[in-house]
């Protein structure tokens, strides 16, 4: 089971539907759980936001960002819903300076980095459903 | 015996009689004085304090209620129409007591589509839920206007109270929507207005379709809160619903930068709503009822609806607003702009309650308190009036919540900041920020609608003595023992 910190910045709530999105799932809990990395994800025009995976937990942190990450990622909201929607690919967006990465050499990271946020966002963008109100029955 | 705080209601016939009476009209299955069915007629969720009613009676047609306004008249007894109880300043608790028509119960029956003429033709108590059902199923091909309320709110008060709607960009205030309507006046004479006014007897469906060009008597019911008589019928305007239509969601960074960002789309005269709230209202969408804006944040998101009859005038409109998006970031504006059906995905679909209306919107609903300062409001003031009021929630830690539209192309805006409360708890800070929210927003020429009798009450202060004899005069000439819900407007 993995636990991932219900956001309160506008950040942490897009990353929390994404990484929430698929979090019951086996594939995706092998990908996560003691992963124990420390990415940066800076969205231009907001603010960077920095993705704790720590044992069964993703969490969140936009104060305090641990100055040694493990991988930093910038790019601006079009390229991060046009990655979302398939409408570029990742490898065309880094070549084409979209998608910055620091660490870039850390192949197994950034492999990484791309099934579990990448699919994660590519997924949440592809489910057909709209129904907010059936969204968390659990809920109110 | 009730007593009330401006005269004894029963001088001139006992209650027992009037309950008979009313029985005789509408008969005893509709007609209630039992406490228990009369409290929930004598509040709502806003700070205006509550007064119970004496009779609470469900009427089916018009007949009874001239029958019931001649006897009220004649006994100086007061009125106060109610559809929902769902309005935000007080308007139907029955401020000197008396009888409660509730319109809601079996006046809800929409009467009539007319397709050519593009109008229905309302009861008082059809629901925006009933109406769009009704469109949906039956006339797929028009459209209604429907604001951020639930659907069980209903349409007639809307659109006599000068509501805005999700089409408000386009067609401006709900109240210039009306054809035609049908009032029983104080005497309990039957009068229809609007083109609707040839025939001695019942008017044709088909004559619904303007309100002009004979003198205008509209206007002694549009906005008099229920003061000048009860509507029985209303003809409200439908639109052809047009089959591209998408969202687009502006996020815009500095807060009286969201001023010109809505005006400047206003003014492109291709979008059919804009609607802006304050960033933090965005998260209390998404279950954070407290939220806290932190650095780096939008201060504003604004949505901007967008329709085409066909898929290149739908796509010449988008261009043009993503233009004008472009021009205005040329200005040192700070604004991004996304499609909203692809950013709610990603965010949270929870954000859609606001585009698929009529919804009960959760910020709205949930505490048990809600009352607003809403006004229309002078767009040229937005600048100054977004930062103040916004440091006014902050001084009262209170979640800034600023709702804007854009009316009519940009000729005038609606500027509301709205406040939650938990009713018994906060009552007394959320009323002094409110106080302070609404003195404000006057000075700077706000003009409140739907308005609590204590704001009424600051108005008349600054309000031109002319303005306020004319008024007084009409009042008392179509309402000359002021049965029509006394009160308001400090009547």
């Amino acid at each position: 089971m993995i636990s991932v910190q219900k956001g309160e910045d506008l950040l942490s709530i897009s990353l929390s539907t994404i990484l929430s999105y698929r979090k019951d799932k086996p594939e995706f809990q092998k990908l996560v759980v003691d992963w124990n990395k420390k990415i940066l994800i800076d969205i231009e025009d907001f603010y960077p936001i920095e993705v704790v995976f720590d044992r069964d937990e993703i969490k969140f942190k936009v104060r305090d960002i641990d100055k040694k990450v493990d991988l930093k990622v910038k790019m601006n909201i079009y390229t991060l819903l046009d990655l979302s929607y398939g409408r570029l690919g990742p490898i065309k967006a880094v070549l084409k300076r979209k998608l910055r990465i620091k660490g870039l050499f850390k192949v197994r990271i950034l492999l990484k980095f791309i099934k579990i946020f990448l699919k994660s966002m590519q997924m949440v963008a592809a489910d057909p459903n709209n129904k907010y109100y059936e969204l968390n029955k659990e809920t109110r | 015996m009730t007593e009330t705080k401006e005269r004894n209601l029963y001088e001139k016939i006992s209650k027992e009689d009037v309950y008979k009476k009313l029985e005789g009209i509408f008969g005893s299955q509709n007609v209630t004085d039992k406490s228990v069915d009369l409290y929930p007629y004598s509040y709502d969720m806003t700070e205006c304090e509550p007064h119970m009613p004496d009779f609470v009676v469900i009427p089916e047609n018009s007949a009874q209620l001239i029958e019931l306004v001649k006897f009220c008249n004649q006994n100086l007894l007061p009125i106060v129409p109610y559809i929902s109880g769902n309005n935000v300043g007080g308007l139907t608790i029955p401020e000197h007591g008396g009888i409660v028509v509730d319109f809601g119960k079996k006046m809800n029956k929409i009467l009539y589509i007319n397709e050519n003429m593009m109008y229905a033709l309302l009861e008082p108590g059809v629901t925006f839920g009933d109406l769009k059902k009704h469109l949906d199923e039956n006339f797929p091909h028009l459209r209604y206007s429907y604001p951020f309320a639930p659907p069980y709110a209903g349409v007639v008060g809307n659109v006599i109270l000068s509501g805005m709607n999700n089409l408000s960009c386009k067609i401006g205030s709900m109240g210039d929507s009306i054809n035609g309507l049908e009032v029983i006046t104080a005497d309990g004479e039957l009068a229809r207005v609007g083109s609707c006014f040839y025939g001695k007897e019942e008017a044709d469906n088909d004559s619904w379709w303007s309100r002009y060009p004979m003198p205008d008597l509209m206007g002694l019911f549009i906005n008099w809160q229920g003061m000048t008589g009860l509507v029985t019928k209303c003809a409200v305007q439908l639109w052809p619903n047009p089959p591209f239509k998408k969202t687009y969601l502006g996020v815009v960074f500095g807060l009286p930068d969201i001023g010109p960002v809505i005006r400047e789309v206003g003014r492109t005269e291709v979008v059919d709503d804009i609607s802006a709230v304050s960033i933090e209202v965005v998260k209390m969408t998404i279950e954070l009822p407290e939220p806290k804006k932190i650095p780096g944040e939008p201060d504003f998101a604004a949505l901007f609806s967008i329709s085409g009859k066909t898929e290149s005038l739908f796509k010449a409109k988008a261009e043009y607003l993503k233009q004008t998006v472009e021009d205005l970031k040329k200005q040192g504006i700070k604004i991004l702009l996304v499609d909203v059906d692809e950013f709610s995905k990603l965010f949270s679909l929870r954000v859609r309650c606001h585009l698929d209306l009529p919804a009960v919107i959760l910020s709205l609903v949930e505490y048990s308190g809600l009352t607003w300062f809403g006004s229309y409001a002078p767009t040229h003031k937005l600048e100054k009036l977004i930062p103040k009021v916004n440091d006014l929630f902050l001084k009262y830690d209170v979640p800034p919540f600023i709702y804007m539209k854009i009316m009519k192309h940009a000729h005038y805006g609606i500027f509301r900041p709205i406040l939650r409360y938990k009713k018994f708890k906060d009552e007394e800070k959320i009323h002094s920020l409110l106080n302070d929210i609404a003195e404000f927003c006057i000075a700077e020429g706000c003009i409140p609608y739907k308005t609590p009798i204590w704001m009424t009450d600051k108005m008349r202060e600054i309000i031109n003595p002319g303005w306020l004899h004319l008024f007084e005069k009409i009042k008392k000439c179509i309402d000359p023992n002021n049965i029509f819900n006394p009160g308001r407007w400090n009547t």
